[in-house]
């Protein structure tokens, strides 16, 4: 699966989870961006791409994310 | 030594007159110095352990860096190791093991000054090193200071090591600005201590030493109320007064507090109050619980709030009220991510004013009722006070409080929320009253001390009443 794809689907799991049609995401947003993006919504976040790709997060993984960019490149990474 | 004494001002002065003539490479143990004899001041014994706690953890960060396997073992050890020590200073086990062997005879071993705070600086950088987000300090001296650096040693805040080691190896040069911002956030946190807090605590305390002085529900809402504001002004004016002294020595401190009683939600008011111990709890307590338990919905949420809340209780202190205290603000914040969907949908619908206006009260009256558990001591006397603020039958406009309470309390409310616009406008409070011209500055300060002077708690006989997280 190619990168674009990752971002696009992710996209889609932020519009659906923050119940947000007009969420745009790129490579540089963080929860300063998304309205509602607190700790509870961080691990609906975490949860729905996990079920959505069929992958497994690691904590130190999760906890390394800086950004949406980060979220993609790891995501990108498991199921290429 | 107390932050609002004499002394303690006599010591700062010379700390940071001397600090800023020594050349560069003796200014960091130039704050060792000072840092154990500001602790030497509470007990002379207090230098030792703290220095080997300090150089216990300094070994155990490197043994983890270099570890190859096992490395949560040794990681699991280390930090239990720390939290043994702490609940067996918290709860006074070594006295009761001296009590039983030489029956009956005690020798009083003090919890030490600030060890719940060290401590928790000392389990975050292990886990940090242990997890590669930082590299172990190659310096013990360096190492050394963060711990026992005394701005922070005796009540915080909980600064990370990734925070204040990059800052040790910055050219410290003489900065007036600095200074000035320094000075001014010390003159501050003074003014919200001894003119406030120590008046309103000394006009409850008799209610909370004496539940029968009053039946009136609408008093002890009152006292209640009265508390949670001293509260606020007694931390919030000791971490303006460790931010200002670390400013005058040129560490950036992270701020404690961000205006909490703006807050329109529990949750939110834990990210606002105390921001380095729940920040701190959140990141390697909450979180990781969260993670842990991530498909389990909303449990996911609900078990480690409750879990980490009840944390914070116990380390408050080892008595019923403060179990009460953490696990209520933990069933608060559980129901907080419960209702949370709901939230965000009546946000959408209602007017923002009224939204915010109502979340703000509620959450207000919340911590008005929980925070009385951190007072009280013994839990029976806080569910007593609770069932006499409930009691709206004894409800009356005669409170028995004088005019000098109203006028206290009144202004006490206005201090906090210039406080809390202060704290919410960042910096810019700070860089306005720099950019004030040199007169105008020494005005200002000259009102804050004949305020102090004309106003503050004290007189023949005053000692100035301890911060309260002094005691934790």
């Amino acid at each position: 699966m190619t990168r674009e794809k990752v971002t696009g689907e992710v996209q889609n799991i932020f519009r659906d989870l923050f119940d947000d049609e007009s969420i745009v995401i790129d490579d540089n947003t963080t929860a300063d961006d998304v309205e509602d993006w607190d700790s509870l919504e961080h691990i609906n976040l975490i949860t729905s791409i996990e079920k959505h790709f069929s992958i497994k997060f690691a904590m130190s993984e999760v906890t390394h994310f800086k950004n949406v960019g980060n979220m993609i490149d790891t995501i990108t990474t498991k199921v290429s | 030594m107390t932050f609002t004494t004499l002394y303690f001002l006599v010591f700062v002065a010379v700390v940071v007159l001397v600090y800023l003539l020594l050349p560069q490479k003796i200014k960091p143990h130039f704050i060792i110095l000072a840092s154990l004899v500001f602790y030497f001041f509470w007990k002379a014994w207090a230098p030792v352990f703290i220095i080997a706690f300090a150089l216990f953890n300094f070994v155990m960060a490197k043994v983890l860096a270099k570890q190859k396997s096992k490395k949560f073992f040794v990681l699991l050890m280390s930090v239990s190791l720390s939290v043994i020590l702490f609940f067996v200073f918290r709860y006074g086990i070594f006295n009761g093991i001296i009590a039983a062997i030489t029956g009956g005879n005690t020798i009083m071993i003090l919890f030490p000054l600030g060890f719940s705070y060290y401590m928790f600086k000392c389990v975050s950088y292990l886990i940090d090193v242990n997890n590669g987000t930082i590299a172990p300090e190659p310096r013990f001296d360096y190492f050394l200071i963060y711990v026992t650096y005394f701005p922070e040693v005796s009540m915080g805040p909980i600064t990370r090591a990734v925070d204040f080691l990059p800052q040790i190896r910055i050219k410290k040069v003489i900065d007036t600005t600095a200074l000035n911002k320094g000075l001014a956030l010390v003159a501050w946190g003074f003014f919200k201590k001894i003119v406030f807090a120590d008046m309103l605590a000394s006009m409850i305390n008799p209610y909370y030493n004496d539940l029968t002085l009053s039946n009136n529900g609408f008093a002890w809402f009152f006292v209640a109320f009265g508390f949670l504001l001293q509260l606020y002004l007694d931390f919030s004016a000791y971490t303006n007064i460790s931010i200002g002294v670390s400013k005058m020595l040129g560490y950036d401190i992270k701020p404690n507090f961000n205006a909490p009683f703006f807050s329109q939600s529990i949750s939110e008011f834990w990210r606002k109050w105390h921001i380095s111990l729940s920040s701190w709890l959140a990141d390697y307590v909450f979180t990781p619980l969260q993670f842990l338990l991530r498909r389990l919905g909303k449990f996911a949420s609900i078990i480690p709030a409750l879990i980490t809340f009840t944390l914070i209780g116990v380390w408050h202190g080892g008595t019923s009220s403060y179990l009460v205290f953490g696990f209520s603000m933990g069933v608060l914040v559980a129901i907080d991510a419960i209702v949370a969907r709901k939230r965000k949908k009546l946000k959408k619908t209602l007017p923002k004013s009224l939204f915010s206006t109502v979340g703000i009260i509620i959450t207000m009256l919340l911590n008005i009722l929980v925070f009385v558990f951190m007072r009280t001591g013994v839990a029976a006397d806080g569910f007593a006070i609770i069932d006499k603020i409930f009691s709206f039958s004894t409800w009356s406009l005669q409170l028995g409080f004088g005019l000098e309470f109203f006028i206290i309390f009144a202004l006490s409310i206005a201090v906090a929320i210039c406080s809390h616009i202060i704290e919410s406008r960042k910096d810019k409070f700070l860089d306005g009253f720099a950019r004030l011209k040199l007169p105008v500055t020494w005005l200002v300060y000259l009102v804050v001390i004949f305020a102090i002077v004309l106003f503050g708690y004290y007189g023949p006989g005053y000692d100035a009443i301890e911060f309260i997280y002094i005691g934790f």
